[in-house]
C-alpha cells in the first residue's frame, strides 16, 4: 500500500480499525436522560449494598493458585538466609553437573 | 601440593560457615574465609618449584622469566583481598544496623521481610 | 588513547566529586551527579555512529597489545545497554531531585559508582576486570539497599550482601579455575585456549561463573534477595535495580557463555531451565503479593526469565529477541518503578489494599503506569508488544510448547499488574489533600519513559535492525578476531 519510511501497513491498519471500533463505541454509547429507577443495582430481587458487590479480583485467580500450590511457593520464601543460601549452592551444583557432564 | 589441599580446606570451611552458622558475624567471617581460600588457591596457581619472587634484579629477561613465579595471579589476589576488605566494612556496618534494630543477630529472628 | 573509557572515567570523577561539592552543604549533590550523567551520554552518543558503521572498537589500555594487556571492547550490544544505563540512571536522578530529603550526598555518589561499575561491566574485554567492576557495582548496591536504615532496609542490605558475596566469590572461583586451565584472562584468548582443555574442566569454570552472574541478574534459583531488595530499597533504586543492575547480570552470562563456549548446547538447556522456572514461579509468585514493589520484583524476575529462556533458544531470531526484550524492559520498569515511587511518595505507604482511587487526582502517573502495564503485558502499540511478539515467534520455531508456556505466563502478567492498576488506580477515592501535585522533576522522567515506550511501539522497525545487529556481536569469530587482531 503506501510506502512510508518508518509506519507499516500494521500501523496503518491498527489506526483505522481502532477509528472504527472508536466510532461504534460512541454510537452506541447511550442517550437520554437515566431514570432514577434504574440506577439501583440488580441483584435478583435481593437488597445489596455497593460495597458487598465488590468482589477483590484475586478470587479469579484462586483455582489456579491451588493448582499450582503458590501459596507453598510463597511460604518457601520465607525469610530465612539459610534456605537462600542453600538454593544458590543447588543452583550452582546444577549448573556445574550440567555443564560438565553434557558439555 | 599442600598449598591446594590447604586452599580447598579453608574455602570449605568458609563456605560451612556461610552456609550453616547463624549468626550474621560468622557469615561475613565465613565470606572473608571463603574467598582466602579462593585466593589462595589463585596464589598457589602461579607457584614454580623452586622459583624467585618476581622482582627483576639485574638477571637478564630470560633467565629471569624462566626461575621467577607468575606475578599475575599476585596482583589479582591482591585486588580481590581489597575488595573483600570493602565488602566485609559494609557488612559490618549493617550488622551494627541490624543488632541496634533488632536486638539479635539469629538469622532465623530476623524473619520480617518475607512471602 | 582508550577513549571508550571516558564514560566511565567521567562518572568515576563525578562519584568522586560529589562529596567535595557537597562539603558545606548537599545542595548541589544533586547538580552534579545530572551533570556527569549527562557528560556521559553525549560522550556515549558520539562513539555510537563509529561503533555502527565498523562494527566493534577494541581499545587496549596503555597500548599494551592484546592478549596481555587489558582490552576494552565496544560493539553494538555494549554500546546500547551502556546507552541504556545511562539514561535510565540520568531518569532516576531526575526523578530523585525532589524524592531524596536527606543524605543525598551519599545517595547520589552510590548511584554514580553503581554506574560506574555496570558501564564497567558492559565494557570489559577482560575477566578480571568484569570481576572488579561487578564488584563495585555488588558494594554500591549493597548500600544502596540499605539506604533508608529501617527494619526492612537492614534486613534485606544484609541478605543481599550475604547472597551477593556468595555469588561474587563463586565468579571468582570461576576466573581461576578460568586462569589454571588457559593461563591468560583476556575474553577473546581464553576463549581460543578452551579448546584444548578437556570440556568437563571448563565446564566446571563456566558453570561457576554463570551461577555467579545469575545471582545479579535475578534467575530463579538465585534471586531470593530480589524481591525482598526491591520492597526495602528506595523507590527510584529499585527502577536503577531492575533496569540496569539486572541488565548488566545478563549480559555477563551472554558474553561469557557465548564467547568462551565453543558448543553451547549445554550452556543453553541449563539457561532454558532457569528462565523457564523463573517466567513461571516469578509470574505465579507475583500474583499474589499485596506489596506493590514486591509483586514488581517478582515481576522482574519472570521478564529476566523471558529473556533467558529466549537466549536459551540459541536461534538468530531467538537471540535477538532476547536482547530486544532486556533493553524493553529496563524502560517498561524503569516507568512502572518510578510511578510507584510516585505513589508511595504521596501515599505513603507501598501496600495496594490500603489505597485506592488515585486515578482522579493524579492522571499523569495513572496514564503512564497503564502504559507501563500495557507494554509489560505486549499489547500493540507498545514496545513490549515487539518484543514479546518476537519471543512467541522464535519459541514458535523451536518447540510450540514453549509458546504455549509463554502465551500462559502473560496471562498472569496481565491478571497482577491489572489487579495492580486497579486497586492502586480505579475504585472509590480516598480524599487526598493535595491532589494534583506532580512536581515538575517527577513529571519529566515519567513523561519521557512514557514517550520512549510508545515511540519504540510505533515505529519497531529501528529497534528490531538493532536487535540482529546486537546478536551478531555474538559471534566467537568475529569477537575473537577483531580483539586479538
Amino acid at each position: 500500500m503506501i510506502e512510508y519510511p518508518y509506519i507499516g501497513n500494521a500501523l496503518l491498519f491498527f489506526f483505522i480499525v481502532s477509528l472504527i471500533g472508536y466510532a461504534l463505541y460512541n454510537i452506541t454509547r447511550r442517550k437520554g436522560k437515566p431514570e432514577p429507577g434504574k440506577e439501583i443495582i440488580y441483584a435478583c430481587g435481593e437488597d445489596m449494598q455497593p460495597e458487598e458487590l465488590n468482589i477483590p479480583p484475586e478470587t479469579f485467580y484462586e483455582y489456579l493458585i491451588d493448582l499450582f500450590r503458590v501459596k507453598k511457593l510463597r511460604r518457601l520464601h520465607s525469610g530465612v538466609l539459610n534456605d537462600y543460601l542453600l538454593w544458590v549452592l543447588a543452583g550452582t551444583l546444577a549448573a556445574i553437573a550440567a555443564l560438565m557432564i553434557f558439555g | 601440593m599442600i598449598a591446594y589441599i590447604a586452599a580447598v580446606v579453608i574455602a570449605a570451611a568458609g563456605l560451612y560457615a556461610v552456609l550453616m552458622k547463624d549468626n550474621v558475624i560468622k557469615k561475613i567471617i565465613g565470606l572473608s574465609l571463603f574467598s582466602n581460600g579462593i585466593h589462595l588457591f589463585l596464589i598457589s596457581l602461579g607457584y614454580r618449584e623452586g622459583g624467585i619472587a618476581p622482582i627483576m634484579q639485574g638477571l637478564d629477561f630470560m633467565r629471569f622469566s624462566s626461575m621467577a613465579v607468575d606475578p599475575l595471579p599476585q596482583a589479582l589476589v591482591l585486588t580481590s583481598i581489597v575488595i573483600n576488605l570493602s565488602v566485609s566494612a559494609v557488612g559490618l556496618s549493617i550488622a551494627i544496623l541490624l543488632y541496634r534494630e533488632f536486638r539479635t543477630l539469629d538469622v532465623r529472628k530476623i524473619r520480617e521481610v518475607r512471602g | 588513547m582508550a577513549y571508550g573509557f571516558l564514560p566511565i572515567g567521567v562518572m568515576l570523577a563525578t562519584a568522586f566529586l560529589i562529596p567535595i561539592a557537597s562539603l558545606k552543604s548537599d545542595r548541589h549533590a544533586k547538580h552534579v551527579a545530572t551533570a556527569g550523567m549527562i557528560l556521559s551520554l553525549i560522550l556515549t552518543a558520539t562513539m555510537v555512529p563509529e561503533i555502527f558503521s565498523s562494527g566493534r572498537l577494541v581499545f587496549q589500555i596503555e597500548g599494551w597489545p592484546a592478549p596481555f594487556g587489558i582490552s576494552i571492547v565496544l560493539d553494538t550490544l555494549s554500546i546500547t545497554l551502556v546507552f541504556l544505563s545511562i539514561l535510565v540512571s540520568l531518569l532516576v536522578v531526575v526523578f530523585s531531585y525532589k524524592y531524596v530529603k536527606e543524605r543525598r550526598t551519599k545517595y547520589y555518589s552510590l548511584i554514580s559508582l553503581s554506574l560506574v561499575g555496570t558501564l564497567g561491566m558492559l565494557v570489559a574485554g577482560d575477566l578480571f576486570n568484569m570481576f572488579v567492576y561487578l564488584e563495585v557495582l555488588s558494594v554500591s548496591s549493597y548500600a544502596l539497599v540499605a539506604f533508608n536504615k529501617d527494619r526492612p532496609a537492614i534486613e534485606s542490605g544484609i541478605k543481599y550482601l550475604i547472597i551477593g558475596s556468595l555469588g561474587t566469590s563463586l565468579v571468582l572461583l570461576g576466573i581461576s579455575f578460568l586462569y589454571g586451565l588457559t593461563g591468560s584472562l583476556n575474553l577473546a584468548d581464553v576463549s581460543i585456549k578452551l579448546l584444548s582443555v578437556p570440556g568437563a574442566a571448563a565446564g566446571l569454570a563456566i558453570g561457576l561463573i554463570i551461577s555467579g552472574m545469575a545471582v545479579k541478574a535475578g534467575l530463579m534459583p538465585f534471586h531470593a534477595w530480589l524481591p525482598d531488595s526491591y520492597q526495602s530499597s528506595p523507590s527510584p533504586i529499585s527502577a536503577i535495580f531492575s533496569g540496569v543492575t539486572a541488565n548488566a547480570g545478563i549480559y555477563a552470562i551472554m558474553r561469557i557463555g557465548f564467547i568462551s563456549l565453543m558448543s553451547h548446547q549445554a550452556l543453553l538447556g541449563l539457561l532454558l531451565f532457569f528462565g523457564l522456572l523463573s517466567m513461571v514461579a516469578g509470574a505465579f509468585l507475583a500474583l499474589v503479593q499485596s506489596n506493590l514493589k514486591r509483586l514488581l520484583g517478582y515481576s522482574s524476575i519472570s521478564q529476566m526469565g523471558y529473556i533467558a529462556m529466549s537466549i536459551a533458544l540459541g536461534t538468530p531470531f531467538g537471540v535477538s529477541a532476547g536482547m530486544l526484550h532486556m533493553i524493553n524492559q529496563a524502560f517498561i520498569k524503569g516507568l512502572l518503578f518510578l510511578s510507584t515511587a510516585f505513589i508511595v511518595y504521596r501515599t505513603k505507604t507501598d501496600n495496594i489494599y490500603e489505597i485506592s482511587g488515585n486515578f482522579r487526582f493524579h492522571p499523569v502517573v495513572a496514564y503512564s503506569f497503564l502504559i507501563g502495564s500495557l507494554s509489560l503485558v505486549g499489547v500493540p502499540l507498545f514496545n513490549g508488544f515487539v518484543s514479546k511478539w518476537m519471543i512467541y515467534m522464535a519459541t514458535l520455531e523451536v518447540s510450540p510448547v514453549l509458546t504455549v508456556i509463554s502465551l500462559m505466563v502473560t496471562v498472569i502478567t496481565l491478571a497482577y499488574i491489572l489487579k495492580a492498576f486497579y486497586l492502586i488506580f480505579l475504585g472509590n477515592a480516598k480524599p487526598d489533600p493535595d491532589a494534583g501535585i506532580l512536581p515538575l522533576s517527577m513529571k519529566i522522567p515519567i513523561i519521557i519513559l512514557s514517550a520512549i515506550i510508545v515511540a519504540m511501539g510505533i515505529f519497531p522497525e529501528l529497534s528490531i535492525k538493532l536487535s540482529v545487529m546486537m546478536f551478531s556481536d555474538l559471534d566467537r569469530f568475529a569477537y575473537i578476531g577483531d580483539v586479538l587482531k
